[in-house]
């Protein structure tokens, strides 16, 4: 464990000899504790949403407001509200969500079959610019298949 | 022996002077002597595992790892405080953790296992877990004379207050007041000697030292004739095994609660194995005639007052001063903070002199006002940590169902890594909540005016004078413990 610390740590002999076993073990676990563990934690979400797309709803607007997808492919939408509850749908692809509590992610999955431009929107009355939360979905075709 | 010479002539001051325990013949609320003692540490395992350094180190890495994912996720999580980690943590389960079980049961234990001081501790002493010998790095000053009381510490505390309807609901501003914490303290902590920052600056650090003298547990030498003997005062000094008293403390002589940050750290450098940790009554230091000053009295004033602004701000039934406090036109909220400083510095003080002064007159006039009004003031250390006891079962008992969730997606980014993010919102045990508070309350004035009475008889030495003072102060708690009730229950 000290020989791999040192190792890694490139520590000059001389401190290496110098520092007990537990001291080693101390500083492995403080690493961890200050930098490891947080960068693991933002690697697990990274890992954890790479095929999600996740579509946050603020007083007034959707972000992002454009979303694309492809024909046939299903796609996996996360929907999180920041502020106060908002609603979601996505007009010609069957999608409606009733409430998106603030704090409280909601996955859906989406097929769409049809390529071209379809319209989303809060469907829960917000506040004053409620009626500008609105954004697109682009369905492009799927790519042909090589034969 | 192979002490470091690096002792501050604060913690050398007195230190051979016997400890003065409480009274021995005061009895709590007519059942309990206030010499009871019950000593912990005669369990072999728990007196290895205090002596141990890693009983410091491995609570306080795992706060640290907590502390670092409570900043990323006040940056990054969602501002949403409920469902932020940031939020969630520290003003639901931290604080009703302090309030309820820690300072009450575990004094300053908190401060054992602190993560905020940790890494400039760890700079200043070059070392994680040894005791590494030596001079410690930085330029260990002495903090200036003229601080070194509570004064700092009620001023940083009471600017925290202002922005407390900011603090406590926004998971930005929370991870920005425990950045600004941890790097303040690393700065002071590689200026001043040992714990300077915890002692004199830290706006927790405050009104834990003051709560700690109720609390139900206390570090003490076990013999202070082994102490008086041992003149190597490794408690103080630092010896092979420890460091000396990182609190500038003279555990050999320790009275009573209020700067002991209980890391045993005089456990370990301690050759004699003569410290203990002992279970007590509540409120026995605040028996304790030494010490006392208006700081402490001030710090008791701005403690009482904030629990019942917090309490009218967040529970009670009035928008305009959660908009005032929410910082929503900077107008609004300079009254609100204009007010409550004016409240906590200048009003409850007020109120309190005048009360003290009609125990004054009553009395005869027999001793100094100022010592009438800043032994009194003491008494409502009780009626104020049991008011925040009722404040927190407000704060645990609706919102505590979002620890569960907080657990399984702490950053609100749609995880689920226990399966519990998904909870519905649960109150737990509300309809009971206005009788907990109540009772807690009640407990709390009880204890005041038994604490009251004794306190009037240590500071009039005709019973009937103390009897005669001590109607005003019934009066006094009486009406605080009515104002309470009407704001958690009313």
């Amino acid at each position: 464990m000290k020989k791999a610390l040192t190792r890694i740590l490139r520590v000059p002999g001389d401190l290496a000899r110098r520092l007990p076993l537990p001291e080693w073990i101390a500083l492995a676990a403080a690493i961890v504790a200050v930098a490891l563990g947080p960068a693991a934690v933002l690697g697990y979400n990274r890992w954890a949403s790479r095929d999600v797309i996740t579509v946050k709803a603020v007083q007034w607007a959707f972000e992002p407001d454009t979303i694309t997808l492809t024909a046939g492919v299903p796609a996996h939408l996360r929907l999180i509200s920041e502020d106060v509850v908002h609603g979601f749908a996505i007009d010609g692809l069957g999608v409606e969500v009733d409430d998106l509590l603030p704090g409280h992610a909601v996955d859906i999955t989406v097929i769409p079959r049809t390529p071209g431009t379809y319209d989303f929107r809060c469907t829960r009355y917000c506040g004053v610019h409620h009626g500008l939360m609105f954004g697109h979905v682009i369905v492009r075709p799927a790519p042909a298949r090589s034969p | 022996m192979s002490a470091d010479r690096h002792a501050s002539a604060v913690a050398t001051r007195d230190a051979v002077a016997p400890a003065r325990p409480a009274p021995s013949r005061e009895v709590f609320l007519g059942v309990v002597p206030a010499t009871a003692r019950l000593e912990l540490t005669r369990v072999p395992l728990l007196r290895r595992l205090l002596a141990s350094r890693w009983t410091t180190f491995v609570p306080t890495t795992v706060n640290l790892f907590l502390f670092a994912v409570i900043l990323l996720a006040g940056v990054l999580g969602t501002p949403v405080g409920n469902a932020n980690i940031a939020i969630v943590f520290i003003w639901i389960l931290w604080w009703s953790a302090l309030m309820l079980l820690l300072v009450p049961f575990g004094s300053r234990i908190w401060c054992g296992m602190c993560p905020l001081p940790v890494l400039g501790e760890w700079l200043q002493r070059r070392a994680l877990v040894r005791r590494r010998l030596g001079p410690p790095a930085g330029r260990t000053w002495k903090w200036p004379k003229g601080l070194r009381n509570m004064w700092l510490v009620n001023g940083v505390f009471l600017g925290v207050a202002a922005f407390s309807g900011i603090i406590t609901t926004r998971p930005w501003a929370t991870a920005a007041l425990l950045g600004a914490i941890m790097v303040l303290s690393t700065a002071l902590f590689l200026l001043y000697e040992r714990r300077t920052f915890c002692r004199y600056v830290c706006p927790v650090g405050g009104f834990l030292g003051l709560y700690a003298n109720f609390a139900a547990l206390e570090v003490r030498p076990k013999s202070t004739p082994v102490c008086l003997a041992h003149k190597e005062k490794e408690c103080i000094l630092g010896s092979a095994a420890g460091y000396g008293c990182p609190w500038l403390e003279q555990p050999t002589n320790l009275k009573r609660n209020t700067y002991c940050g209980l890391c045993f750290e005089c456990f370990r450098s301690c050759s004699k194995d003569n410290m203990g940790l002992f279970l007590r009554p509540f409120g026995t230091d605040l028996l304790v005639d030494s010490h006392r000053g208006p700081d402490e009295s001030w710090k008791a004033f701005i403690m009482l007052g904030a629990a019942a602004v917090y309490s009218a701000t967040m529970m009670g039934p009035w928008g305009t001063l959660k908009d005032w406090a929410n910082l929503r036109s900077l107008g609004g909220w300079a009254v609100f903070a204009g007010g409550l400083i004016a409240l906590l510095l200048v009003g409850l003080p007020l109120l309190h002199g005048f009360f003290a002064w009609l125990s004054w007159r009553l009395a005869g006039r027999t001793v100094p006002l100022r010592r009438v009004f800043v032994n009194f003031s003491y008494h409502l250390v009780p009626l104020g940590l049991l008011a925040w006891v009722g404040f927190s079962f407000a704060i645990l008992l609706p919102n505590g169902s979002y620890i569960l969730r907080i657990l399984s997606d702490p950053f609100g980014w749609g995880w689920n890594l226990f399966g519990t993010a998904r909870l519905p919102w649960t109150p737990v045990l509300t309809a009971w909540l206005p009788v907990l508070q109540a009772l807690s309350l009640l407990f709390g004035f009880v204890y005041s005016l038994d604490v009251a009475w004794k306190l009037a008889r240590q500071t009039f030495a005709d019973r009937r004078q103390a009897a005669r003072a001590v109607l005003p102060q019934i009066v006094l708690l009486a009406g605080l413990t009515a104002t309470f009730l009407w704001l958690f229950v009313g």
